[in-house]
């Protein structure tokens, strides 16, 4: 069985606005290897300028959840999430949890859905995916380049 | 539970492709597999002509 692929801003918002990285999401759709985050969603929602841009996020939304391509943050990764800034902190002096809050969560939903995540964030993704396998918790990153 | 909407229909499969199918989504039984192949591949498909239809527009993202 081929992973699912969960991708996150970096990749869709470039995506939706000039169809950068198009081969790799097509292929995910066309394969049905793509997932949805609720956060990325979130995000996604965020990007919207019209009520027909917004209307048709609806209907991709809806249209995935249909078949449970959805992924949300189960209550113990906000607690999960929070650790992991804290645990950073303690080492390497302190950070923002709500610049970094999404990007856990989105990978803590990579790593529940055992899907691969494609982001183009390397330096943060990386950084929570050490933390989170010393955690027990792996998460399979595919970076794409900016 | 079977959706709403279903009717009988008789179509002429390959049998060895039937069971690869319910293989391939874990299915309870051959119909279910095929139902879900149906649902998955509309509900991707209307998921990426919406995404299309926002690229086609150009204003996601803009302001």
């Amino acid at each position: 069985m081929v992973a699912p692929q969960l991708f996150d801003s970096s990749v869709l918002i470039p995506w939706l606005r000039t169809r950068q990285y198009d081969t790799l999401v097509t292929a995910a759709f066309d394969t049905r290897r793509f997932l949805l985050s609720t956060v990325v969603w979130m995000e996604l929602y965020a990007g919207t300028r019209s009520r027909t841009d917004k209307q048709d996020l609806d209907r991709m939304v809806t249209a995935l959840a249909s078949v449970k391509r959805v992924v949300t943050p189960a209550p113990e990764d906000f607690y999960t999430a929070g650790q992991m800034v804290a645990s950073y902190a303690r080492h390497h002096g302190q950070i923002v949890l709500r610049e970094h809050a999404n990007d856990l969560l989105i990978a803590l939903g990579a790593w529940r859905a055992a899907a691969e995540l494609v982001t183009v964030n390397r330096q943060d993704m990386e950084r929570w995916q050490r933390l989170l396998r010393r955690a027990g918790r792996r998460v399979t990153l595919r970076v794409m380049e900016a | 539970m079977l959706p709403h909407k279903v009717i009988k229909k008789t179509l002429r499969l390959d049998p060895d492709k039937l069971a690869q199918l319910q293989k391939l989504f874990n299915a309870s039984s051959e119909a279910e597999a095929v139902r879900q192949a149906i649902d998955e591949t509309l509900a991707y498909s209307e998921a990426l002509q919406a995404a299309r239809r926002i690229q086609r527009r150009g204003t996601f993202g803009h302001n």
